[in-house]
């Protein structure tokens, strides 16, 4: 007789611990033979009367009491077992009045939170408004720095423009040529002198002290603030 | 101590860790910081994660914690729930106990929870349980029972063969 191995899976991975040499055996079934259900009952087993089972009263009365005490005693423990888990489940009344609970406070806590949130904002709008003032006032003071500045440049510019338009009065023109040339000559400048310490020119490269008269010796004006 | 290396390595010890509170409850699932480097009002949310994320990571292992540095002017914190909800939590110039006490009393459980937590922890391990995942595999291991048959027969009363007869040749 032929027999058919009938598996489902692979290896499954399962969350209990197997023995591993029998794993690629779970989940296969092996049927030897099955007759077909549309064939008639054969010939030798046609008229076959099944022999009713002749055990003793007492026997059955014994068992009967066996059975009854045992399906007493496991309704009892289904019942308790079945009153536990109605009281621990996730649906129980306990259980939902806790969820509610704890919605309500995460509600409130939202709440809080949001409360904080404004407070801190109000405060960083302080902070900022803060910054922008000091900003402003940091940028007008370089502004007025700077204009500072702008002037005394032009103060100095102005200056410079008069002391030059000063020295201009003093160039010698293309027409004055000739004379100046002629003063020049006629007034040549001596550059030698000699001073003394009580600050006494003596002009002339021959001067000496003893030729001029100590009332008449020339005080030299000292530009040096003693 | 040449393994100690960077910046306040007793952060990375597994005293300071485990030494945290901070255990946020189910509903969170994802906890962002968003803060800047420089700053003087991100200083307080800069030292919050400079001490207190490892913490917080190693206490919830499965909430993702992510943070975003150097992209915002005000320093936040964003927390999504399972619902799908955000809460946003302000830190602009909030010192670094501030933020932790925030957010232990908005997202944290309480100690009084984690107290009885860690309680019916306890009373569900039963030392006396045997089987997959406790101490002893078999009851043949409690002393006072009878032996593992592999290693100490069976007496001939209690074993099948002899019973109901030598069946298998």
């Amino acid at each position: 007789m032929s027999f058919s191995l009938r598996c489902f899976l692979g290896s499954p991975h399962l969350w209990y611990p197997v023995n591993h040499t029998a794993v690629p055996l779970l989940g296969s079934q092996s049927v030897r033979w099955r007759k077909p259900r549309w064939l008639p009952v054969a010939p030798s087993k046609e008229f076959r009367v099944p022999k009713k089972p002749d055990t003793p009263v007492a026997d059955v009365r014994e068992i009967k009491r066996l059975s009854d005490n045992y399906k007493t005693m496991m309704k009892a423990v289904r019942k308790h077992l079945r009153e536990e888990y109605i009281r621990t489940a996730d649906t129980s009344e306990l259980a939902m009045q806790q969820v509610a609970q704890e919605e309500e406070e995460h509600h409130q806590l939202m709440e809080y939170n949001r409360q904080e949130n404004l407070r801190v904002a109000a405060l960083r709008e302080e902070r900022i408004r803060k910054e922008h003032e000091a900003e402003i006032a940091r940028v007008e003071a370089s502004l007025v720095k700077q204009a500072q500045i702008a002037a005394e440049a032009e103060q100095e510019a102005l200056r410079i423009i008069n002391e030059t338009q000063e020295l201009v009065k003093t160039f010698i023109k293309r027409e004055d040529l000739e004379r100046a040339i002629e003063e020049a000559m006629a007034n040549p400048t001596d550059y030698n002198f000699a001073l003394d310490q009580e600050g006494h020119i003596f002009r002339g490269r021959t001067t000496k002290p003893q030729d001029a008269k100590m009332e008449e010796w020339e005080q030299l004006e000292s530009k040096v603030l003693m | 101590m040449p393994f100690m290396k960077g910046r306040a390595p007793i952060r990375r010890t597994l005293q300071y860790l485990q030494s945290s509170n901070l255990v946020l409850k189910e509903r969170v699932k994802i906890f962002t910081v968003n803060y800047n480097v420089h700053g003087n009002h991100h200083r307080g949310a800069k030292d919050f994660v400079f001490w207190h994320l490892a913490q917080l990571q190693y206490n919830n292992p499965s909430v993702q914690i992510a943070t975003f540095k150097n992209l915002t002017p005000t320093p936040f914190i964003r927390v999504f729930f399972e619902s799908g909800e955000e809460a946003l939590v302000d830190l602009d110039s909030r010192p670094r106990q501030d933020i932790v006490d925030h957010i232990k009393k908005v997202f944290c459980k309480s100690d009084s929870k984690l107290g009885e937590e860690r309680l019916e922890r306890e009373s569900k391990d039963n030392p006396a349980n045997f089987g997959w995942g406790c101490n002893r595999q078999c009851i043949c291991e409690i002393p006072g029972q009878v032996p593992c048959p592999a290693v100490v027969p069976l007496p001939k009363e209690m074993r099948g063969k002899y019973k109901f007869g030598q069946a298998v040749e």
